[in-house]
């Protein structure tokens, strides 16, 4: 987590400055452990993990498993909506929803391979939704 | 949960001080306006941030036989033994301290070239105030004090902030020096710059502290090509999807950074010098110098970036040296001498040596007494300050006896500091840029010191 001291990030009256939040007189502790590096670190290890899983060997300890996604990855909408529910309690916004079904569509289905179509368009989905807002903010 | 209550009393403490018929608003449009005018050239102030409470005694030691007699005294298993290394790192008579002659850690060579070169300050005894404090009025409390000495956490936020209000400050007087010179910047979010992690110090009313990693930009791979033998309708999608707006405050600030992030990133790594231009090469294993690496290559592209004015903050830690002193601390004093040392010859390099000034700070000094293995928490500490620009070879303030019980001696050899952090920062600021008059905006608590200015900068 990179603290910068052992006291960890999250000062009670942190309030990130010169933001809309600062304006309306709020605190955000947690935004604390936000800023231009953690953003761009966040998205770049998540990309592997989805796609590797995670853990200290090589293959990674701990392996995603795809099944269940995969059986739905031909329909974007039906793959959607069940990520969604995983990941976000069916929260997603449409904004958010339609960007994801965008692009997974772009992956041809079923193109040369349909078993690896439907691997890649479940691991967009997921890949996608935890970049999202809607699955990094709890409301 | 509303923060109304404590930006009110923020407020309140603002406007007492900046004087209660001038409301902090009206000071910050009136400073802007003065702040308008162009200024010369391109100057830069680098802080370098020791995380743990920098061992001071060991840092900059008496040397003459009397001096270092009491050190030795003082320090018994600490003390640096006098030897050749040490003898090759001695100062010379310091006339300003009655000849009293001193050595750099014998980690610090490069420190000792710059300070025969006449580049390199040494700051004695600086440290937070509130006011000019004497031991006497310490320990009557006669007079207002920085809060909750000696805490790590604290006295951190304490240095790097406008004024000595502790944990919880946010904002930084290298932020608040921005806040008033990014007009003389194309890009004000180029202003203030961390390679060192998040700090007080660079955060202003106005300007935002820019984070780097110390490798450099990185860029979101998401956001261009193809995601996992998707079309490139994806990396747009994905662009979209992390910046944008959102209607709740957090989600939309997460996206703001995000975006910023994104444009950042581009612009930099478009301008920045690749690292392998720089020379000598960054050395290895030695974060603080991939640090000032990167903002050395920040530097090199100002024009490009249409920077004028710029403060930049890096840090190591492992400075807490409650055991282990003697070698854990001579390990740090290397790495932070390797990367100092590489860093003026990038500065050079760059033909920006006498534009930028390079300056030392630390949660608080440490004590003069050992605990068997190491020190404890102090206050008052010594200082480098490195550049063309700097009257250097000599020593600021006074460098009280390393002795017990000393006119400066508030127990334990803790030192009650000479010299306020605020006419150390003030020196910097005024150096920049920063007006006389505009002062009191970035530090309140200036109009408390007189002289308010310490004469290692013009």
């Amino acid at each position: 987590m990179y603290s910068p001291t052992v006291f960890n990030f999250y000062r009670p009256g942190y309030v990130p400055p010169n933001t809309t939040i600062a304006t309306a007189g709020l605190v955000a502790p947690e935004l604390q452990n936000v800023n231009e590096i953690s953003v761009v670190g966040y998205s770049n290890f998540m990309r592997g993990v989805v796609q590797n899983g995670t853990g200290s060997n090589s293959p990674a300890d701990i392996q995603p498993d795809y099944t269940a996604e995969m059986a739905l990855a031909h329909d974007a909408n039906l793959l959607v909506d069940r990520v969604s529910l995983l990941l976000t309690a069916g929260s997603m916004s449409a904004g958010t929803r339609s960007l994801i079904v965008t692009a997974v569509n772009s992956i041809p289905y079923p193109g040369s391979n349909a078993t690896t179509a439907r691997l890649n368009r479940a691991r967009l989905a997921v890949f996608f939704t935890l970049s999202s807002s809607d699955y990094l903010v709890q409301k | 949960m509303r923060a109304s209550r404590r930006r009110f009393l923020k407020t309140c403490s603002l406007m007492s001080i900046a004087g209660a018929a001038s409301p902090f608003a009206l000071n910050l449009a009136a400073i802007s306006a003065a702040s308008a005018q162009t200024l010369p050239g391109y100057k830069a102030l680098v802080c370098l941030f020791f995380y743990g409470g920098n061992d001071h005694t060991n840092t900059f030691i008496p040397y003459d036989l009397a001096s270092y007699g009491e050190y030795s005294a003082s320090r018994s298993s600490i003390a640096i033994p006098r030897d050749a290394a040490l003898a090759a790192n001695a100062t010379g008579p310091v006339a300003s301290q009655g000849g009293r002659e001193f050595a750099f850690n014998p980690a610090l060579t490069a420190f000792k070239t710059h300070w025969d070169a006449g580049r390199l300050a040494v700051v004695a005894n600086v440290g937070p105030l509130v006011v000019p404090t004497t031991k006497a009025q310490y320990q009557n409390r006669s007079v207002p004090l920085p809060p909750k000495l000696f805490s790590h956490n604290d006295q951190q936020a304490v240095w790097q902030a406008y004024r000595p209000i502790g944990e919880g400050a946010n904002i930084g007087w290298g932020g608040r020096i921005g806040d008033l010179l990014a007009g003389q910047n194309a890009n004000a979010l180029f202003t203030c710059i961390s390679a060192g992690g998040s700090s007080v110090f660079l955060s202003g009313v106005n300007v935002l502290q820019y984070q780097v990693g110390s490798s450099g930009p990185t860029s979101v791979s998401g956001i261009s090509g193809t995601i996992y033998g998707s079309g490139t309708a994806a990396s747009t999608a994905y662009r979209s999807l992390i910046t944008g707006t959102s209607p709740n405050l957090i989600e939309n600030e997460l996206r703001v950074v995000t975006n910023r992030s994104i444009t950042a990133n581009q612009q930099l790594a478009a301008a920045l010098p690749a690292a392998s231009t720089l020379v000598p090469a960054i050395p290895a294993n030695n974060n603080l110098a991939s640090q000032l690496g990167v903002i050395a290559r920040i530097i090199a592209a100002r024009t490009t970036l249409g920077s004028n004015r710029q403060v930049f903050l890096v840090s190591i830690g492992g400075f807490d040296s409650h055991d282990f002193l003697l070698t854990q601390h001579a390990q740090q004093l290397t790495l932070v001498n390797n990367a100092v040392d590489a860093f003026y010859s990038w500065l050079v390099q760059l033909g920006v040596q006498n534009d930028v000034t390079l300056f030392t700070a630390s949660d608080f000094g440490r004590t003069l007494t050992s605990n068997g293995d190491g020190s404890d928490h102090g206050w008052g500490s010594h200082h480098f300050v490195l550049g063309g620009s700097v009257v250097g070879r000599d020593v600021y303030g006074f460098f009280s006896p390393t002795v017990f019980g000393s006119s400066v001696d508030i127990g334990q050899g803790n030192l009650v500091p000479g010299i306020a952090v605020d006419q150390y920062a003030a020196t910097f600021g005024r150096w920049l840029g920063v007006s006389d008059t505009d002062m009191p905006l970035v530090l309140p608590n200036t109009v408390n010191f007189s002289p308010r200015y310490v004469s290692f900068l013009p």
